[in-house]
């Protein structure tokens, strides 16, 4: 076993602060522009079209569908030895929103793009992360 | 028609040799081969009046200015593209030349990528290495390290996953492509992997790194450094024409994850800027230079510049051949699989020598258009197109 940390995110980095704070909760929120009201996420410090640097904090459903995935077989940092292998996933829950997360609860030969999945909250390391599961029917 | 770009050649090309374990400092290495560039081109190298060094240096411009006994330097500038930066290089060199802000322009990088903290080790110091050589560094550290994504060939592997499925790609490309660096790697002096020939056994046996890559589509971690002089055209005999060249991003640069076509790539733009301004297309090219971190991104770039439609490359390569002999020749120096890598810079120095038609064993008959390309980062792109 190993005694190297896992890389947590820093909370106080203050254009993503909004984010952690409603993982926290257990909520999704991204910023959103004031004035032409875009989801703008990941955070890029000006909306592109209005160039407000204010921005409010919008929820979006934790809820979305596969866009892509990998499955990582070599570890490149101590931390993560003991989880080989894993899967990492791209969510879409939003047009333009998507999250990269943890794909959890599913066999590799049993990945289709285009899948629903939900959000799941857990902590690791220190850090509350997001994971993604194949949503169950009717769930 | 005269494209601007038309008036600039590149006049010397030089080397460091390639290793994996070197003495040598990253300076040293680079200026070694800017010092043999200046030999292939019979100037002293204190007559360099223009220098551009390719992204991410440790070196600075007043170390090379030194190093050389450069007496005036009337031009400096950096590009900052990842790995595309060495051929996107060679676009300020151009303009430095047909703008007259200089008149014979140094371009030289290298690195100890061996030598140096290796990615391929991993290890606990990568994090903020790898947060810093990428753009938006707070996107890696907040919302990708945690997860366990970390190096490029994981970022990689999310856009391969996307392309596997949606077109149904045949994943023996793969091997081909690393199959045809390491044949001609055989036929190189300085590869590397000379006299390490592999079979699609030792291809289909070595490990999957992160799904589908493997240990042997991941490009070699070498020390070495190379150097390019470029000048304007007709000043000495014997220049590779630069025709045109270009670089482009993807939409979405500093992020894969929200890229709306997560299969973007900037040499799509730069490739058709490209081949408009030489007037010249893909079907032209005799051979080509094509930047191979993973073999994934040799066939990825081949559809994006318009070789074929993009989920065709498999077809492609197996229907004109990339090996030496086949109708389009990729990588004749064994590429950054399997003869070193040199930031790119390698690839168009290979070039160079193909178009001068002194390779020897691994050159293409008759080769008189031939282009290079540079990807970096999460797919910046760069393309020159040459000739003699």
């Amino acid at each position: 076993m190993t005694a190297v940390p896992r890389p947590v995110p820093a909370v106080d980095a203050p254009e993503l602060a909004g984010y952690w704070e409603g993982v926290a909760r257990q909520v999704l929120q991204v910023p959103q522009c004031p004035s032409c009201h875009a989801l703008r996420w990941p955070p890029r410090g000006a909306c592109p079209v209005c160039g407000v640097v204010e921005f409010g904090w919008a929820p979006v459903p934790a809820a979305g569908t596969l866009h892509s995935y990998a499955v990582v077989n070599r570890a490149f940092h101590p931390a993560f030895a003991g989880e080989i292998p894993y899967t990492l996933c791209v969510t879409e829950v939003a047009p333009g929103v998507r999250f990269l997360g943890r794909l959890v609860g599913v066999a590799d030969r049993d990945i289709e793009l285009g899948m629903p999945v939900t959000a799941e909250f857990a902590d690791a390391g220190g850090a509350r992360l997001v994971y993604w599961r194949p949503t169950q029917p009717g769930g | 028609m005269t494209s601007p770009q038309a008036g600039a050649s590149i006049t010397g090309v030089g080397e460091s040799a390639f290793t994996r374990g070197t003495s040598h400092s990253e300076l040293q290495l680079c200026l070694k081969a800017a010092r043999n560039a200046c030999l292939d081109r019979e100037c002293p190298p204190e007559s360099l009046d223009g220098l551009v060094i390719p992204g991410g240096r440790k070196f600075r411009v007043e170390d090379v200015v030194t190093g050389l006994g450069i007496t005036d330097l009337r031009f400096s500038s950096r590009a900052e593209l990842g790995g595309a930066s060495s051929v996107a290089a060679i676009g300020h060199a151009v303009a430095a030349i047909v703008s007259g802000l200089a008149t014979r322009v140094l371009i030289v990088g290298g690195w100890r990528g061996y030598s140096d903290r290796r990615l391929g080790a991993g290890g606990d110091d990568l994090l903020d290495k790898l947060a810093q050589a990428f753009p938006a560094p707070e996107f890696r550290r907040q919302l990708e390290h945690p997860y366990g994504l970390i190096v490029p060939l994981q970022y990689y592997a999310l856009q391969a996953n996307r392309w596997i499925r949606e077109f149904e790609i045949d994943l023996s490309a793969l091997g081909a492509v690393s199959l045809a660096c390491r044949s001609h790697a055989q036929l190189n002096d300085k590869a590397v992997m000379k006299d390490r020939p592999l079979a699609i056994e030792d291809y289909l046996a070595s490990p999957i790194v992160s799904d589908p890559f493997r240990v042997l589509d991941c490009c070699l971690e070498t020390d070495g450094a190379a150097a390019l002089i470029v000048e304007e055209s007709g000043r000495t005999a014997g220049g590779i024409r630069v025709l045109a060249v270009a670089e482009g991003r993807p939409d979405s640069p500093d992020d894969i994850t929200n890229r709306p076509d997560m299969l973007d790539l900037g040499i799509a733009k730069a490739a058709g800027r490209a081949f408009d301004s030489a007037g010249l297309g893909p079907e032209d090219m005799d051979f080509c230079e094509l930047y191979d971190c993973f073999t994934f991104v040799v066939l990825r770039q081949l559809e994006e510049m318009g070789f074929c439609p993009r989920g065709e490359s498999p077809k492609l390569v197996a229907e004109r051949g990339i090996t030496l002999g086949g109708k389009l020749p990729v990588n004749t120096h064994g590429g950054l699989l399997s003869e070193a890598h040199v930031l790119g810079l390698n690839h168009v120095t290979e070039a160079v020598r193909q178009l001068r038609g002194s390779c020897g064993a691994r050159q293409v008959d008759g080769a008189r258009l031939g282009l290079v390309t540079g990807y970096g980062d999460f797919g910046d792109g760069a393309i020159a197109v040459m000739g003699r």
